[in-house]
């Protein structure tokens, strides 16, 4: 009888020492997986680009907008603002979150004027971040400023 | 700029801006350099983004400078994105530029604090290519107000030892006249500028520049 208790005490100890292995080894290999959160942050990562051009140029007709300044603000988010500078081909490209944008070109020097063309969309919504989305913008010159 | 006069006269404001003689120069090809060697400190530090703008040779950051005097339109200066072409040295074609107009000639109808009329009509150019360079930055809604372009020009006046803009915007005076305030930087017990967000915290004292509004002309100031 007490032979059979020693047996029944050492099986119990070993289960238990087994348990706790498993456990540490479970719990380690979690660890080693888990993501922080801010992992998170990459896959929204989007890029919006295209050609900025200007359609009624004084002087050169249509004509990339090299160097113009764009300003690419959320929808829903007054202060959650993006600039880019097009290059002197007028080309741009620019890393944002998943969402929708909307565009923003004025003249900053007074009169401060909208220099988006009439029959430009004023938004932009980018969501693949395997696929940049292409986003050209045609700008106009008024013509009392010509 | 084919004007013997318009180029003298655009130099002289231009070296004006950098407390220099000779440091702003036109070359060959109609482009302005600059050379900041043996200046202080604190006017290249004030003058960096000038003197980036004019030195810079990237194509996508181009200017053109057109001297415009007594053009009822234009109150001293104005800028426009894509208001201009610039045929760059070596291409047969022109690029799209930010034009600068400056209306020198608007300068007789102006009086005043003898240093903050200099300070005023000699630093348009800086002012406007503030508006545009190393980015966009516009004026105050409220012109009582002075608003980053004046912020940023006021950081070059205080490096010259002339008086700082006030606000942005002129008041009227009368029924003809308009005028702005300018003052200098404030200072703590200690004696230091006081900033705020960075820009330079300006009290008034009593300088006034003033012009004749129909005669300048303009929709305001640029």
């Amino acid at each position: 009888m007490e032979e059979r208790g020693l047996t029944d005490m050492i099986s119990y100890r070993t289960a238990l020492v087994i348990a706790v292995l498993v456990f540490a080894a479970g719990a380690s290999i979690l660890a080693s997986v888990r993501r922080h959160d801010d992992d998170d942050v990459y896959n929204q990562i989007v890029t919006i680009k295209g050609h900025v051009q200007i359609l009624n140029h004084p002087e050169l007709g249509k004509t990339p907008a090299s160097g113009q300044y764009l300003v690419f603000q959320r929808e829903g988010c007054k202060q959650c603002l993006v600039a880019v500078n097009a290059d002197a081909n007028g080309d741009y490209k620019v890393l944002v979150g998943r969402g929708r944008y909307k565009i923003i070109v004025r003249n900053p020097s007074p009169p401060t004027y909208d220099m988006l063309a009439p029959d430009q969309s004023r938004y932009v919504t980018a969501t693949s971040v395997l696929q940049d989305t292409q986003f050209d913008v045609n700008l106009v010159v008024p013509s009392s400023r010509r | 700029m084919t004007n013997q006069d318009d180029r003298d006269e655009l130099l002289r404001r231009a070296n004006y801006t950098y407390g220099c003689n000779g440091c702003v120069t036109i070359d060959k090809d109609g482009f302005l350099a600059v050379d900041t060697t043996g200046l202080g400190k604190d006017v290249i530090k004030a003058t960096a983004y000038l003197t980036d703008a004019i030195n810079s040779n990237d194509p996508s950051k181009l200017f053109s400078v057109q001297v415009t005097n007594n053009n009822p339109d234009v109150a001293f200066g104005d800028s426009q994105a894509g208001g201009a072409g610039v045929k760059l040295p070596g291409n047969n074609f022109k690029t799209s530029a930010v034009r600068i107009r400056l209306d020198f000639a608007d300068d007789k109808w102006v009086s005043g604090d003898k240093k903050a009329k200099e300070a005023f009509v000699n630093l348009v150019f800086a002012h406007e290519v503030a508006h545009f360079y190393p980015k966009y930055i516009t004026d105050p809604e409220d012109g009582r107000k002075r608003g980053p372009v004046v912020d940023r020009v006021n950081e070059i006046q205080q490096a010259l030892g002339l008086p700082l803009r006030a606000e942005y915007s002129a008041s009227k005076r009368g029924d003809y006249f308009v005028s702005v305030n300018f003052g200098e930087a404030k200072r703590d017990k200690a004696g230091n500028i006081v900033r705020k967000n960075g820009a330079i915290e300006v009290n008034k004292t009593n300088k006034l520049v003033t012009w004749i509004k129909k005669s300048v002309g303009g929709t305001g100031l640029n």
